[in-house]
């Protein structure tokens, strides 16, 4: 995978991701949606950022679909956390092929780093306390 | 991903080895062995009967080092307190190492050890 493959695919993740937080936001209250909405902002400025450096790269940004489909049906507040969970797990796995696309100290890298660190730790929140975690975050 | 398995590794291999096989250094072995010390650092933290001696032990395999032998029966002397702080700390030189490898794939898998044990620390 090129570094803007790579790119291409975390833009496409992060459509997915922002779509998801929104259907998961409307079935969550209290601080739990205020922890949906603070991700959504994250996830948008991770999108503009990964657009913006997927056209400095010379790529072009996937189109944005107005809806995706879900893994299952989010019709409770566990569900939607764990839609949630999930959606991280995607970024993870976008942010490990980013980190492996790209070369050793460039600013794209330390961006992947740091996003697949982020993921995994907002993954472990929404599955909670006592979770099982994934051994390897973002491992294909 | 896809750093080692490139057109001109391929014809490099083939054109450099007759009878047997060579396998050519890792870059990033320096890097590497820092990172399994680490995580054996972090294990013996941990009784083996403790899920989290499991986790750093697949970190260690996937890191490609070897259980310690003998392994702890009873766990670490340290408390629950000091082995949290060992993770913590533990992020981000595995970060700054994931950022400065060269093949992408020791890169991405030293980012994953970091967030596991950022993800750890914070759930």
């Amino acid at each position: 995978m090129t570094g803007a493959e790579a790119l291409a695919r975390a833009v496409a993740a992060e459509q997915q991701v922002i779509y998801g937080y929104g259907v998961a936001g409307a079935h969550l209250t209290g601080p739990q949606l205020g922890a949906a909405l603070a991700a959504l902002d994250v996830h948008r400025i991770r999108r503009d950022t990964l657009m913006q450096l997927l056209s400095a790269a010379g790529g072009r940004a996937p189109v944005e679909a107005p809806a995706y489909a879900l893994p299952f049906a989010v019709t409770t507040p566990s569900t939607a956390r764990a839609l949630c969970a999930l959606l991280e797990d995607g970024c993870a796995g976008a942010a490990w092929d980013l980190t492996a696309a790209t070369a050793a100290h460039s600013p794209t890298r330390s961006l992947a780093v740091t996003w697949l660190g982020d993921s995994a730790v907002r993954a472990a929140q929404w599955r909670g306390r006592g979770a099982a975690l994934p051994a390897l975050p973002g491992r294909p | 991903m896809g750093a080692g398995a490139g057109v001109f590794g391929s014809v490099g291999l083939v054109g450099c080895t007759s009878a047997r096989s060579r396998t050519l250094p890792d870059p990033d072995e320096a890097v590497l062995t820092a990172a399994r010390q680490r995580e054996l650092a972090l294990l013996s933290n941990y009784a083996i009967t403790d899920p989290s001696y499991q986790v750093h032990l697949s970190h260690l395999h996937a890191l490609g080092g070897r259980a310690p032998s003998p392994a702890p029966a009873s766990g670490g002397t340290t408390s629950p307190r000091e082995a949290a702080a060992a993770l913590a700390a533990s992020v981000p030189p595995l970060q700054v190492a994931a950022i400065a490898v060269v093949r992408g794939r020791n890169a991405a898998l030293l980012a994953s050890v970091a967030a596991a044990h950022a993800a750890a620390g914070r759930a």
